[in-house]
């Protein structure tokens, strides 16, 4: 009896050790996942447009035929990168994640002055110096502390209507995101 | 593919969203959820991403059956609804329909709409189903909910009727 039970507790922690281990392991994949198809758009510090969702190729799953994303791959490591999105007259947002997909930032069209979504993006290093380095007039501007040197901006941009695909495409392909 | 027992979830009839998926708050569950799928969730601030697999009825969603979705009046600005198998795809078709968004859909003159799925032709804003178990997805586009939900009775979110099934 007591035999019995050693082995009940042994594989009762065995399960629960191996649950999670997977918990903790499998998010370590996604860096090779969501970052890892970021990889084959581009180079970094440039929008790529996401190749439009189909029934036969699809970079993420779960994709909203309704949005055209575009990405763009940072690396802060030389310096702060400009991130500046123009709108298109329809619903528009662009989110930040850390490599492993963990959203830190969002922001939509509703935020975006003249028509343009525009901001600077720091480590909280950059953002520290920047700011023991400046005086107490210097111009609001947006500036956004990104937790890790690398990430991922992804632009969501909704098509209302199939006819306004072209004219939203164009406005997305112009946004930045630039080393300083 | 499971839900996961997230413990930030937000369920209103068939509807569950886990409202900080994919922030820095996730819990492990969703972080492995993310993980598992490559996904890259709505930040709050974006929207909320609302799924079924059940009916209203709490039936597992079969494209072999006829549904009617009703009552959609998101509080968002924009929403959009679309179908998947159960691998995350969406689902190839003659018409090319995969969901339907806000601004495209066909409303009644109360301004009230209505999506029909099922596997075969359907009068109306129809979604063509595979014949095979599948998930439905609302995405809410610039929705309060995701900035900060206090009441959840506040929100209404679609019916999802069974009819006839083939």
């Amino acid at each position: 009896m007591i035999r019995f039970s050693l082995w009940l507790v042994a594989t009762v922690m065995l399960g629960i050790s191996v649950h999670l281990a997977s918990l903790l392991v499998l998010p370590r994949f996604a860096v090779r996942t969501a970052f890892g198809k970021a990889e084959k758009l581009g180079p970094e510090n440039t929008f790529h447009t996401v190749p439009r969702s189909s029934p036969e190729e699809s970079m993420l799953p779960f994709p909203d035929p309704s949005i055209l994303a575009a990405m763009c791959r940072y690396d802060l490591s030389k310096g702060p990168v400009q991130v500046s999105v123009p709108m298109t007259g329809a619903f528009l947002s662009v989110s930040f994640y850390t490599p492993n997909a963990l959203n830190y930032y969002a922001i939509n069209d509703r935020a975006a002055t003249k028509g343009v979504i525009g901001l600077t993006l720091f480590t909280p290093r950059q953002l520290a110096e920047i700011r023991s380095r400046e005086g107490p007039d210097t111009p609001e501007t947006l500036r956004v502390e990104s937790p890790s040197d690398k990430g991922l901006i992804l632009i969501r941009a909704l098509i209302p209507a199939p006819s306004q695909a072209g004219s939203i495409e164009a406005r997305v392909k112009m946004a930045a995101c630039a080393a300083q | 593919m499971g839900y996961g027992p997230g413990f930030d979830t937000l369920r209103v009839g068939p509807w569950t969203a886990w409202l900080q998926a994919g922030t820095l708050e996730a819990d492990l569950y969703a972080r492995a959820w993310v993980a598992r799928w490559a996904d890259l969730p709505l930040g709050s601030g974006e929207g909320v991403t609302f799924w079924a697999r059940q009916d209203s009825d709490g039936r597992s969603l079969d494209g072999r059956c006829f549904y009617r979705i009703e009552d959609i009046a998101p509080a968002s600005r924009w929403w959009t609804l679309t179908l998947y198998d159960r691998q995350g795809n969406l689902v190839s078709n003659p018409a090319r329909r995969h969901g339907f968004n806000s601004t495209e859909i066909v409303r009644f003159s109360g301004g009230q709409s209505r999506v029909v799925i099922g596997p075969t032709v359907s009068p109306g804003n129809w979604i063509p189903s595979p014949k095979e178990p599948i998930w439905l997805v609302l995405r809410l586009y610039d929705t309060r909910i995701s900035t900060g939900l206090t009441a959840q009775e506040t929100v209404t979110l679609p019916t999802i009727t069974r009819e006839a099934c083939l």
